[in-house]
């Protein structure tokens, strides 16, 4: 095993740490696991691709497109997905709200890129650079240290602003939150457009490397899932771990064994994991519940 | 400071009714409270005295009725713009946010003024000063609290808003009779020293009638009786159910 197969597991273990913020900026006041969190990813990767490989119009304006496009799926999202629970009065309507939005836009990105096996844009700075004696693509490191800044930002975000004191306060309990005079609705509007962003941002960084196909979205949101429940779900910090986690996981079981181990790897690890941390390494065990 | 006119009562509800889902738990309540009233609500488990506050703070929309506060109509305010308009609400089990320091906590009480940065930090010096124990414990997470220190944060939270009106669930739950007397002196003190309006809801019946001017009586989501605190203490049918069993002095 090389130095190779730890960046190339920390590379795409960044990505997978920015999905499992995503769903846990979302699961953190409104209690839904967003199975539809992945294709955020997905737009990021196919916005980027339009902009950059067919319309050539270079990689600031894909990073203002995506960044635009993503709130607006955001939005999209709260509605899709809160309508339903609301009207429902059910406390699983989620499930199916969630997946529905995953398959509706799955559908889309299909007929949208139908003749796109992957929407690989060429990188934002190509070559690579060395490090400890080896090589990393700039891409690869630029996705690293990106999901790093954003992991940090938004943990500074929740801890330092009043807005993302009333986030967690929202997240404790609604009711209480409402009292304090804290918009709870607006509070969950906008953790589904910070969590579209995040996730977006992930697939702008990734495209260039990886295999982003138009209907993998689904693939990416059970990646982040389990990097989410390995870190403890609603913990920035764990999310970033557990992204890692996995990635590495999966990139070096992969290179030591076969393709096919590195998934079993995964979810073996979530198995042992859950099992000696219930609520996962960082979380807390209420909000396991 | 805008006063309203003497005339208009603090809060006034009107026929309210209000049901969770199909059942119903309020029914047609009359409630008014004049500016720095004290006012107790009393009532056996389920008669709807929670209901009632959270009907007020917009935590639940009544079916029929009207309620206002300072004369201005807030029915269909949603909930996190009344604490703007002078609306204090300790809820019951006190709900302190455990992650949160004590000041964090406090200073989410104060969400509604987060602009007003000079206002904000002059209440919350005045009640960590009131509250010195929360002084004290200022910067420790709130999950940390003992009962009697959550509850007073409780409270100190909700007075983090400045409101005209304090709506208190049940704090002496869950408390030690002397930790109880200490809130409740804290709670006269605001009471007489400041004008506060206060709507108490308690089932220690003994205590609330001492400290409060008037009373409601409700049984299953109807107000049964209404009047000063010492026409309820009196009052045989009171006595028979909620001060039985209490202590006699």
């Amino acid at each position: 095993m090389s130095i190779d197969v730890v960046l190339d597991g920390l590379f795409s273990g960044a990505a997978y740490a920015l999905v499992a913020l995503g769903l846990a900026v979302v699961f953190q006041p409104t209690r839904i696991m967003n199975f539809a969190q992945g294709e955020a990813l997905v737009l990021g990767a196919a916005v980027s691709y339009q902009v950059v490989a067919l319309w050539k119009l270079g990689w600031l304006v894909a990073l203002v497109m995506v960044v635009a496009t993503s709130i607006v799926l955001g939005l999209l999202m709260e509605r899709l997905v809160i309508l339903p629970v609301r009207l429902s009065g059910s406390r699983y309507a989620w499930i199916i709200a969630t997946l529905a939005v995953a398959l509706v836009f799955q559908s889309l990105f299909t007929l949208a890129y139908i003749d796109v096996p992957a929407l690989r844009p060429a990188p934002m700075i190509g070559g690579q650079v060395s490090f400890l004696g080896n090589h990393i693509d700039w891409q690869e490191l630029l996705t690293i240290l990106a999901a790093l800044a954003v992991m940090i930002a938004y943990d500074l975000f929740l801890r330092r602003s009043a807005y993302g004191q009333a986030v967690r306060a929202a997240s404790h309990s609604a009711d209480t939150a409402v009292l304090m005079g804290i918009p709870v609705q607006r509070v969950v509007m906008m953790s589904f457009v910070i969590g579209a962003v995040i996730t977006a941002l992930a697939g702008l960084f990734v495209a260039p490397v990886i295999f982003v196909a138009p209907a993998s979205g689904l693939l990416f949101t059970i990646k982040g899932f389990t990097a989410a429940v390995i870190g403890g779900v609603g913990s920035p910090r764990g999310a970033l771990l557990g992204g890692f986690l996995v990635g590495l996981l999966d990139t070096v079981v992969r290179s030591a064994i076969s393709g096919t181990a590195g998934n079993f790897a995964v979810f073996a690890a979530l198995a042992v994991i859950l099992v000696v941390f219930p609520s996962g390494l960082f979380g807390k065990p209420m909000e396991a519940h | 400071m805008t006063h309203p006119r003497t005339t208009e009562p603090l809060l006034e509800l009107r026929g309210v009714s209000a049901a969770y889902g199909g059942v119903r738990a309020l029914q047609d309540v009359d409630i008014v409270l004049g500016e720095g009233e004290f006012v107790v609500l009393l009532g056996p488990n389920g008669a709807g005295k929670t209901t009632t506050l959270r009907t007020v703070s917009g935590l639940l929309q009544p079916t029929s009725g009207s309620i206002r506060l300072q004369g201005r109509t807030i029915t269909r305010v949603p909930g996190w713009r009344r604490t703007g308009l002078g609306l204090g609400h300790v809820p019951e089990g006190r709900q302190i946010f455990p992650d949160h320091t004590v000041e964090e906590n406090l200073r989410l009480g104060a969400f509604a003024h987060r602009r007003a940065r000079e206002r904000t930090q002059r209440t919350l010096a005045e009640l960590l000063e009131l509250f010195p124990v929360l002084g004290e414990r200022r910067n420790q997470p709130a999950g940390t609290l003992s009962g009697g220190e959550a509850q007073m944060l409780a409270v100190a939270r909700a007075l983090m808003s400045e409101p005209r009106l304090l709506m208190l669930d049940e704090p002496s739950l869950g408390l030690a009779p002397i930790k109880t007397a200490e809130l409740f002196g804290y709670v006269q003190r605001l009471h007489s020293e400041r004008g506060l309006a206060v709507l108490l809801v308690e089932q220690e019946a003994l205590t609330a009638l001492r400290l409060a001017d008037r009373g409601y009586v409700l049984e299953r989501g109807r107000v049964v009786l209404a009047g000063s605190a010492q026409q309820l203490r009196d009052d045989p049918r009171v006595q028979a159910a909620y001060l039985g069993a209490a202590p006699t002095t």
